[in-house]
Parts: structure tokens; sequence; C-alpha cells
């Protein structure tokens, strides 16, 4: 996939991005920096679009078929990330296909489906700060 | 599991497969523009120092002339002028965290080379932003102090008619006029330049400069006429910087490079570099950014 998500500042008390284990499928590969959906129960996977719930950023890869079945995503952290569309600064944000970014519909999208907000306004295809907190 | 490997797979059990433990295309970029400072250390956050007017005091409107003073007569008065400049520390900073299986069971050293790398970084920010006020910008910042020295007639020095020594020996005359010694100053020019001023002396029967055995460590070419050429990656092609060394500005150095680590123990390694410093431009006179050395 393209798109990945790159550090720019990790926080959490560690300064390592909070990373996190979730579950995945042994056949999943991820590349690292790749945007991570939320499945039950606390399971990492690929089926991204604006309304599911995400784990974090893979800080890891994980390479298909290789009997590993967890992978650490970084859950708080600033991030380069591309906008799939314009985003002002300061909106929430939450993921879209291909490891972008979208302004989150807070009407319907709270909790993990909010992936952080935008430091900085955005046109289609920028790449942007962005503080993912989750 | 099954039993898929065979004469004729792809398989390192079968291709032998042989990492090389030394990474490769670890070419350093080295950085030249310190050696043009004086570097002081400090323990101040903002430092500060006072420009003289360089302008020799003349006698004042009314009373021109500071010389054939009638006897008997009041002396015609004048002021020494000063400007202060004050300056602030600038941290540069990099590090990394790395997971601590990727330290212990990777095929090469990469906390090593993680350390080299942000190293490197962080000398070469702290050398851009000496090249930045050296040049003041490229003469594009505000309160220009530097002097310039623009090649006219499209006479740039990848071309016959480029005139090379004239147009350095020039600028190191507004340096000059300035009262400042100029027998050892310091050019650096683009890589492009080096080019150009090698075949320009090859072209003109000259013999070739002296290839300084320095040149590893500090970039040096050559020297021509008392002028110490310097090739650097940072200059841009179009331009040439000639400076006093050591003498031009000084590098008011708060917390010398230094990297550390911080350990998570069995969870990760964070790497740490640092540099603070920040550059004084003390005699902006004493530089003269030489423009137009090739077409921009």
């Amino acid at each position: 996939m393209a798109n990945e998500f790159t550090k720019v500042e990790l926080l959490g008390p560690n300064e390592d991005g909070a990373i996190r284990k979730f579950a995945i499928d042994n056949t999943l590969a991820v590349s690292k920096g790749s945007l991570l959906a939320l499945l039950d129960p606390r399971t990492a996977s690929l089926a991204l679009h604006t309304t599911v719930a995400y784990a974090g950023i893979a800080s890891e890869d994980h390479e298909a078929n290789q009997n590993v079945t967890v992978i650490g995503a970084w859950t708080d952290g600033i991030f380069e990330a591309n906008a799939s569309d314009a985003i002002t600064c300061g909106a929430p944000i939450t993921g879209g296909s291909s490891n972008q970014v979208v302004v989150a519909d807070t009407a319907v999208a709270s909790g993990a489906k909010v992936l952080g907000y935008a430091l900085e306004a955005a046109a289609s295809a920028e790449t942007i700060n962005v503080r993912v907190r989750l | 599991m099954s039993y898929d490997i065979q004469t004729g797979t792809i398989n390192r059990g079968i291709r032998k497969e042989v990492v090389d433990a030394l990474v490769k295309q670890t070419a350093e970029a080295s950085y030249k523009f310190k050696q043009a400072c004086a570097v002081v250390s400090t323990d101040s956050w903002k430092n500060s120092f006072f420009r003289e007017d360089p302008t020799v005091l003349a006698g004042p409107t009314g009373n021109t002339v500071a010389t054939g003073l009638p006897r008997g007569a009041n002396f015609p008065q004048q002021t020494v002028k000063w400007e202060e400049v004050s300056v602030r520390i600038i941290k540069y900073g990099l590090e990394d965290n790395i997971p601590w299986e990727d330290i212990i069971s990777g095929d090469i050293n990469v906390q090593a080379r993680t350390v080299i790398k942000l190293t490197e970084a962080v000398t070469k920010a702290v050398d851009d932003n000496i090249w930045d006020a050296l040049t003041q910008t490229l003469g594009t910042g505000t309160n220009i102090r530097i002097q310039s020295y623009a090649i006219t007639n499209q006479a740039y020095w990848n071309v016959s008619s480029g005139a090379i020594i004239k147009d350095v020996m020039t600028a190191a005359s507004y340096i000059s006029k300035k009262n400042y010694d100029i027998s050892d100053l310091l050019c650096f020019v683009s890589p492009e330049n080096k080019v150009d001023i090698l075949s320009y002396l090859a072209d003109k029967g000259a013999q070739f400069p002296q290839i300084a055995g320095d040149v590893v460590r500090t970039g040096q070419i050559g020297r021509i006429s008392n002028v110490t050429f310097i090739e650097s990656n940072s200059v841009p092609t179009s331009f040439a910087l000639l400076v006093k060394p050591k003498t031009c500005a000084t590098f008011k150095q708060l917390v010398p490079l230094q990297s550390t680590t911080v350990e998570d123990p069995y969870k990760s390694l964070k790497i740490r570099v640092v540099e603070e410093g920040t550059v004084e431009l003390t005699d902006p006179l004493a530089i003269c950014l030489i423009k137009n050395t090739r077409a921009t």
C-alpha cells in the first residue's frame, strides 16, 4: 500500500509512540507506517474506510505467513500523513483508503473512529503533520 | 506447512544467501563551513556584540576638513558609531527509537549506523545554518551587511569568456578595500565550479594548483593567489563565497556535537544527537559573495 505514515515525533510516557499490541491475521502483509483498523477482539486489520475504528499506525512490518499473529501499533504521536481531501488546521481526522486521512464526521464518529487532528491545513493529496491520539 | 521445496524452487535452503554485515553506500557528506568561523564556547543563551561603523571619520558638515586647522580655532567634532547585534543559541537535534530486537538480531549494525546518520544530519543542519549566516541567505536576508560581487555579461566560469581568477581577485579587493588582510582567504565553491576552475587553469596552460592532502578532511581543492578553494555540496552552482576565515564570523558554541542513548531495558534504545550554537556575523565586510558563477 502507498502513503504510509512517517513518524515525526513519537509521544507517550516513554516517547516511543505508546506502542500497543494487537492480534493480526497470519496471512496479512502489512508495511510499517500503515494505518491499522481495529476489529473485535483487539485485532488489527487493513480494512480501512472512514467509518471504522482504528488501532493505530503499524510500528513494524508484518510479513504474511510467518506464523506471527501479533503486531505493534503506534497510538500516540505526530506523523506525516497524506490527505485525500482538503482539511482545515485543527480539524478532527479519520482514516480513508490507501492510508490517507480525511476530515472525521464527528456527528457519527467518536472514540477510536477519530484518529486525531490535523496540525496544518491540507489540500487534496498534500502531506501534512497530524496528531494521532488513540 | 507442506513439502514444497525441491530443486528448482526459489528458496534460500537451496540457493544460498550471504548477507554482508558491512552496510554499503555509506559515503558520508563532510561539512566545511565551520572552518570559516572562529569557534568560541559560550554559556549564554543570548550573545551580543557591537559592530563598528567602518566609515573613516571625516570632518562634519560645515567644517568638512579635519586638517588645516587655523591656530587657536575650535576643533571639528565627530562621533564614533556602533550597532548592537544579538543572536540567540539555536538547538539542533535528532533522535530515533530502535526496538531492542532490531539491535541484537539484525544482519547489520543498526545502532552504529543510526548514530552515524543522526550525527550527519545534525552536522549538516549546523553547517547549513553557518552557510546561511555567512551569505545572509544568499544576499536576500534583511539588513544585508556582507559584500557581493556579481559577474556581468554572462561571463560565467564555465564559458570561454569566464575570468575566474580575475573575478576572485576582484572580490578579494572588495575585502581588501575594507582594510582586511587578504593573504589567507577561503573561497567556497560548488562541485560544478570546481570543475570550471580546474578546466580554466588547464585551458590557460597553467600548472594545476597543489591538490592538498587535506581534500578529504576539509574539502580543499587547491590554493591559487593566496586563496584556498574549498569544494562543498552546499554551495549553489551559481555562487561562490570568499571569506577571511576566523575573522568574518564566530560560531558561539553552547554544546558541542554529542550523542547519548536512553535505554528502555529489553524494549528499545533511544539515540539522541544534539549540538547547540549560533553564528555571530562579526565582520561581514570580510565576506564577499560572488554571484553568477554559472547560469541560474
